[in-house]
């Protein structure tokens, strides 16, 4: 049993390294049905492949077209067991639950989808919601999902305008004290974050995985 | 296989079909009017037994069309070197860029940035550096005065640490004579010279150049010359001037090359530049790199290849941005001009200094261009017309796609030492210049990058041969 459960920890992080969906789908499933306890499958299995891919995506060894299909590997494999353990009514640790988001007057896409690729690959649960967010998509999506952490991305000055707006609408619901807020994007610098109000400001995908991890530990 | 280097398929064209054919009809009438000197008594010699007009006295040769005729003939279009490691074999071809290193006198102190002069144990870094930089395709001679050997035996020196610490090609030079002890070495160490050497314009060939003319080319090893016309002092001071008057000169060497062993490979170079009139200084900068590119122009019409010292800069400093323009103009557009083999790599300062930390920015620099002179690859898989239609518009994006992963890395140049992070990763790297993190490369290197050693044979027929030289050369 041992080395069989050992067999498919294993094909779990090949899966998630390879990026291959179908195949983390499956094998999820096939560990719950052989009785590997889903917890070691999420954090042996999974969570060790995402964490290989970050090392070698860290050293230059794997590049980010890797790591986003990897991250969504991991998302099928983790959904399903996630299921069987709210099922079986375990609670599950979690780093954090993020919403995140381009804001409003923004259509881009990129710089914020790899943001939430490495908080997901550094295990947090994210809910992406696209781009052009209003304020009040962010406040819905917060209570919805009770998240301790909002991220704003802008890539332009325009729409860079519309941060506060979120965090004014966080206050006005709220959940302000619920969360952190944190911002990114190509024209700003952590003068702006401070100059809103938010809590933290990454320069690249990395630095908000850091600051996400900081200001949550701030918290305990 | 030899070195493949890269390829310049359609390179720019300075010069018209018709200027080209005018520079050369009235090269000819210089060589037959007005004549060349050579300074060295066999050369005269072999000249006229060819058929050309002496006068011993003057040392001057007048050149018949017929035997200018001759001897672009006999010239071959493709020809090869042999290094230690034959996969650095040279081979030139119409079309193939090489990338070289400079020489000079001085070099600047990798950890205090000094300028001083070199000693052996500064030649055998720069060298092992050289060989380990994957765009440095052929070095040149590097630092040409050492503190700590004679200088009569400087390029018997300079060629024993090339065959010691690289496998890439060797090159053989002429200067004080060393031509003789210069093919006992590599004979020794079975690799072949690219033999290169200059004229001094106007019209004349020193003394040393011709003896190592003459003896690389009676080895039957390929040969590489420069003209370095100062325009507006050593020659006139147009540009065009300055090509016909280059021109006269390389055939004139080309001749005596092909004189003494018909068939092996002549190069065709230039050094030449105008003089800046404000101080008398070489006017380092466009002029001198158009000349560059105008004389790889003009070897191809004789269907031979090219080569100039051309990749230059006056700026003094690897921080100095001026080393930065020049330099980026220089390689790029020589380049673009299909120049088969081009000096430049790790000099600043006019060609006074040699620099270590420029040479791992320069082959830096040669990657961008290397990647230039590739193109750009179109066919039904590289344009991704069905790729674009299945993605569509905003929230699609490609970093998902196969497509992607199998294709970016084989489109970009991944730079090194180029810094493409953030103003804000860049301060809390150490806020460090390309200079600075060149000079972290250049230790690297050093700490890691294994030569192969010659077999210990090799290595004391060398050394032999080096002291033999310096019991004939050097007077005590």
């Amino acid at each position: 049993m041992k080395e069989k459960e050992q067999t498919l920890l294993e094909a779990l992080q090949q899966a998630v390294i390879q990026g291959d969906v179908g195949k983390t789908d499956h094998l999820a499933k096939a560990a719950i049905e052989q009785g590997v306890d889903p917890l070691l499958a999420l954090e042996e299995g999974l969570g060790k492949g995402i964490r290989m891919v970050g090392d070698a995506f860290g050293k230059e060894e794997l590049f980010l077209p890797e790591l986003i299909i990897a991250a969504d590997a991991l998302k099928a494999g983790t959904s399903i067991l996630a299921a069987e353990l709210k099922k079986r009514g375990v609670e599950r640790k979690k780093i954090g639950t993020v919403v995140i988001g381009t804001a409003s007057g923004d259509i881009h896409d990129i710089g914020k989808t790899i943001v939430a690729t490495m908080l997901t690959a550094n295990g947090f649960e994210v809910y992406d919601l696209g781009v052009d967010v209003s304020p009040e998509m962010f406040v819905a999506a917060v209570q919805q999902h009770n998240a301790n952490i909002v991220g704003i991305s802008s890539l332009l000055t325009t729409s860079m305008i519309n941060q506060p707006e979120v965090i004014k609408a966080l206050i006005e619901a709220n959940l302000r004290n619920q969360v952190k807020v944190i911002v990114g994007g190509g024209p700003l610098s952590a003068e702006w974050a401070e100059q809103i109000g938010a809590d933290g400001y990454g320069v690249n995908a990395a630095e908000a995985v850091e600051k996400a991890r900081a200001l949550l530990s701030f918290d305990v | 296989m030899a070195l493949q280097g890269c390829y310049c398929a359609k390179p720019v064209e300075l010069l018209t079909q018709e200027t080209m054919e005018t520079i050369h009809t009235r090269s000819l009438e210089i060589l037959e009017e007005t004549g060349v000197v050579f300074q060295w008594e066999p050369a005269l010699k072999v000249l006229k037994g060819a058929g050309c007009h002496v006068d011993f006295e003057k040392q001057l040769v007048k050149f018949p069309r017929d035997v200018v005729g001759e001897a672009l003939k006999s010239c071959p279009s493709t020809f090869r070197v042999k290094a230690r490691d034959p996969k650095y074999d040279l081979e030139f071809a119409r079309n193939r860029v090489y990338f070289s290193t400079q020489a000079a006198p001085f070099m600047y102190d990798l950890d205090n940035g000094v300028r001083r002069s070199a000693t052996i144990k500064d030649i055998d870094e720069i060298i092992t550096i050289q060989d380990a930089l994957e765009y440095i395709h052929a070095p040149f001679v590097s630092v040409i005065i050492l503190s700590d050997k004679p200088m009569e035996l400087t390029m018997e020196w300079l060629l024993a640490e090339q065959i010691r610490h690289t496998t890439k090609s060797c090159i053989g030079a002429g200067f004080f004579f060393a031509a003789k002890w210069s093919i006992e070495m590599a004979r020794a160490a079975g690799i072949e010279l690219l033999g290169v050497g200059t004229c001094s314009p106007p019209l004349t060939y020193p003394a040393d150049q011709c003896d190592g003319y003459m003896r690389y080319a009676e080895t039957g090893w390929n040969i590489m010359i420069n003209s370095g016309v100062s325009s507006g002092a050593t020659g006139p001071a147009t540009l065009a001037g300055t090509l016909l008057l280059q021109n006269a000169e390389l055939l004139a060497g080309l001749i005596l090359v092909q004189v003494v062993r018909p068939g092996i490979g002549f190069i065709y170079g230039t050094e030449s530049m105008p003089m800046d009139m404000r101080h008398g200084h070489e006017a380092i900068g466009i002029e001198q790199y158009m000349i560059g590119a105008a004389t790889a122009q003009m070897a191809r019409f004789y269907n031979i290849p090219s080569f100039t010292y051309a990749s230059f800069t006056g700026g003094k400093l690897p921080t100095d941005q001026q080393v930065g323009y020049e330099k980026a103009m220089a390689s790029l557009l020589l380049a673009q001009s299909g120049v088969s083999y081009i000096v430049g790599g790790g000099g600043i300062d006019d060609e006074a200094c040699y620099s270590i930390e420029q040479l791992v920015i320069d082959n830096e620099m040669y990657g961008m261009v290397a990647r230039y002179l590739e193109g750009i690859k179109v066919d039904e898989e590289t344009l991704a017309a069905d790729l674009i239609k299945k993605v569509g518009p905003i929230p699609g994006n490609y970093l998902r796609e196969a497509h992607t992963r199998k294709l970016w890395k084989q489109e970009q140049y991944l730079p090194t030492l180029s810094y493409r992070k953030s103003y804000e990763e860049w301060l809390k790297e150490g806020s460090k210049d390309v200079a600075a993190r060149a000079k972290e490369r250049a230790k690297e290197i050093l700490r890691t990058h294994q030569v192969p050693p010659l077999p210990e044979e090799v290595d004391r027929e060398i050394a032999k041969i080096l002291e033999a030289a310096e019991k004939e050369k050097v007077k005590k």
